[in-house]
């Protein structure tokens, strides 16, 4: 795996909608690497390698869950909304950066002494909070940063123990990571693969519905980092998937049903290389396969993940071998089509 | 009727794995059309071209949906006492499901049960589960994987004057168009049908199968809730329902002028009907590429989600009926072009 490249991609600020700083990573890494590269009407980056008949699109979207700004107090504080799923109790007191330039800030916290006669602790609604980047005015803090700036944790990435990675923003940068990995380094003759890393898919699914439709692919994976609930007194399935035991399959989710032959395929291109794989045991929520697979006439679309802990908070724990592990599953599945050995 | 109703629930159809439905309904059609092909996500699309003293220049295309899948559910994993863990696909009633059988694809039979519970408001997905009969963790895995579907159990029985069954939303739906289809004579419309996937979850398969025929008029024949809650306004045995509005879509002129006409034609009774919540695959179908004019055409039916749901034959009738009446009258001149669109 390329770790460089996912430091680089999870350090970035690139909330739904905000995506210009991944999307500029990722354009620098690929250029010269592939056959074309543009960006769409809507920011999605769309890369091609190869020009044969069948189309083949590895999808990873380039936002992350984050706040922005919506507006500044007479002190000088942030008033903020949350863009993408947050859970209130993962923001107070919260190290973060604010816009692109990452000016530090910190998601104020009642002091303890102000908070010691409740009753019961409770999550402080999103809507009572405020970022502290030290400003003593309005003015002061309006010369720092602007309405709508995105606000993202502040998370540098982190090798921790023997295989975990520690970030932020691991959804989605891990799929862009896997999808800019393969494409850059693939040798295809006989197929058309295109990378898609789309926008606003943690508010929507937005920008893989027209990247699809502008590739109009055969067939289509969306890569994805997805939710593992492991901790003290969780069991399967409710853990959903395992932290260690390979890249994660999705029979279906809240936006998709995988067909069973794609999937089947997967799973016996993993067999034969002796990749470990496993299910994805949720069968809702959704990933950017929701609006692939209705794309025109219609896309079979499968969903690969790497498991990921405390995802959607400020810091987010992967194996390192669940990355490499859908690595190289992926490239297998593009190399099948490529051999003709799986014909969409 | 009933012979074709009882063949299309008996087959194995939970949303996403409709392949057996598919196949039955292929067998069923192929003599009555001139193309039937199966797309990319599984819908069955047919097409029958124009018969008869047709108009020249190029037919209006018509297009007839109804969704093939029935409520399911999906095994996510086991027990320690070799019980299947679960979890519902499409609209699959939990505590109309519990106690009764299911079926998985190669036949193999379960109970959905679980905890004993005294209110049904205690029946909860946690403390649910599928009994295969396994006497342990080992023998359940071995014969049924995680991530394999099921379907209710049940079949086809008289109930009185009418009938009650499994699937029946929305096979009674896909019976109606086979049926129509068979004694279709002459008409002037490129007829195409297409029988959708995962119609039970969202309009997946009608908004792709739409996209490939961008039909002048599309109608979509779906099961629709007899005396339900929330002033459901259909009655059983009152006939097919002309749905007015319901949560994702309304009626507009231009495709309620052909199915009045249509009914109006064939002399069917028909009742109005309006839900504030919920919809059909029009919410799909409608918004497809430029637009489509959408009418929904309901089979009143009530238990929905179990395996005793409960239709008419009358208002089965009543859908064929006019069904066969639609496809034979004569295309409204503005339908389907911009000045279907109104003033």
């Amino acid at each position: 795996m390329d770790l460089a490249l996912l430091r680089e991609l999870t350090e970035a600020v690139g909330t739904p909608g905000r995506e210009e700083p991944v999307r500029a990573i990722l354009r620098r890494y690929l250029e010269g690497h592939v056959d074309e590269l543009r960006t769409d009407a809507l920011g999605n980056l769309i890369a091609r390698k190869g020009s044969g008949p069948v189309r083949v699109l590895l999808d990873g979207h380039m936002d992350e869950v984050g706040l922005l700004v919506s507006g500044f107090t007479p002190e000088g504080y942030l008033q903020f909304k949350k863009s993408g799923g947050i859970d209130d109790r993962v923001l107070p007191g919260r190290a973060v950066w604010v816009g692109p330039s990452r000016l530090p800030g910190v998601i104020g916290l009642r002091a303890p002494h102000l908070s010691r006669g409740e009753k019961e602790p409770r999550a402080v609604p999103a809507r009572e909070l405020v970022i502290d980047i030290g400003a003593r005015s309005r003015e002061e803090a309006m010369a720092l940063c602007d309405y709508g700036d995105p606000v993202v944790w502040a998370t540098r990435l982190e090798e921790f123990g023997p295989y975990g990675i520690k970030a932020k923003a691991l959804d989605n940068r891990v799929g862009c990571a896997l999808a800019a990995e393969i494409i850059r380094h693939a040798e295809v003759k006989n197929i058309s693969l295109y990378a898609v890393f789309a926008v606003q898919e943690e508010i929507g699914l937005r920008g893989a519905r027209v990247a699809a439709r502008q590739v109009s692919p055969h067939v289509a994976l969306a890569l994805e980092c997805t939710s593992c609930g492991e901790g003290p007194g969780v069991s399967p399935p409710e853990t959903v998937t395992l932290l260690g035991k390979g890249p994660a399959l999705s029979w279906m989710d809240g936006t998709a049903i995988v067909p069973e032959g794609l999937r089947r395929h997967l799973e016996a291109l993993a067999e034969r290389a002796g990749i470990p794989y496993q299910y994805r045991t949720l069968t809702t929520a959704g990933t950017d396969a929701g609006q692939i697979h209705l794309a025109r006439a219609g896309v079979p679309t499968a969903v690969v993940s790497v498991p990921c802990r405390y995802i959607h908070s400020g810091a987010g724990l992967i194996h390192r071998q669940d990355y490499e592990g859908a690595l190289a599953l992926v490239r297998l599945f593009v190399e099948s089509i490529e051999k003709g050995e799986y014909r969409p | 009727m009933k012979e074709l109703l009882a063949q299309l629930t008996a087959a194995w159809g939970p949303p996403g794995r409709e392949q057996a439905v598919a196949a039955a309904i292929a067998d069923l059609i192929r003599p009555y059309v001139d193309e039937v092909r199966t797309d990319a996500l599984g819908n069955l699309l047919a097409v029958r071209r124009p018969r008869g003293a047709a108009g020249t220049g190029a037919a209006r295309k018509l297009l007839l949906v109804a969704h093939m899948d029935a409520p399911g559910g999906i095994v996510t994993g086991y027990t320690d006492r070799g019980q299947l863990r679960f979890a519902p696909v499409g609209g699959l009633s939990l505590v109309a499901a519990w106690g009764q059988r299911v079926r998985f694809a190669d036949g193999r039979l379960g109970v959905l049960g679980g905890e004993p519970v005294d209110d049904p408001k205690e029946v909860k997905l946690q403390n649910c589960w599928v009994d295969i009969g396994a006497r342990s963790r080992e023998e359940a895995e071995a014969w049924v994987r995680a991530g394999e579907f099921f379907v209710l159990h049940g079949e086809l029985t008289e109930l009185g004057s009418r009938w009650a069954g499994p699937a029946l939303d929305n096979r009674a739906g896909c019976a109606a168009i086979i049926a129509a289809l068979r004694r279709l004579g002459d008409s002037p419309w490129e007829v195409h049908l297409a029988f959708t996937v995962q119609g039970q979850v969202a309009p997946r398969g009608a908004r792709t199968a739409t996209y490939q025929v961008r039909p002048d008029l599309a109608v979509v024949v779906d099961a629709t809730p007899a005396e339900g809650k929330e002033g459901a306004a259909a009655r059983l045995g009152a006939g097919p329902a002309l749905r007015l509005k319901d949560g994702g879509w309304a009626l507009r002129p231009a495709a309620r002028a052909a199915l009045e006409r249509a009914a109006a034609a064939a002399g069917v009774q028909w009742q109005p009907e309006v839900l504030p919540t919920g919809s059909t695959e029009a919410a799909g179908v409608q918004s497809v590429e430029e637009g489509v004019p959408t009418g929904v055409l309901g089979i009143p039916l009530r238990y929905r989600g179990t395996p005793a749901e409960v239709v008419d034959p009358g208002d089965l009738e009543g859908a064929v009926a006019w069904l066969h009446a639609l496809m034979s009258q004569e295309p409204a001149p503005e339908l389907g072009t911009g000045a279907a669109g109104g003033a």
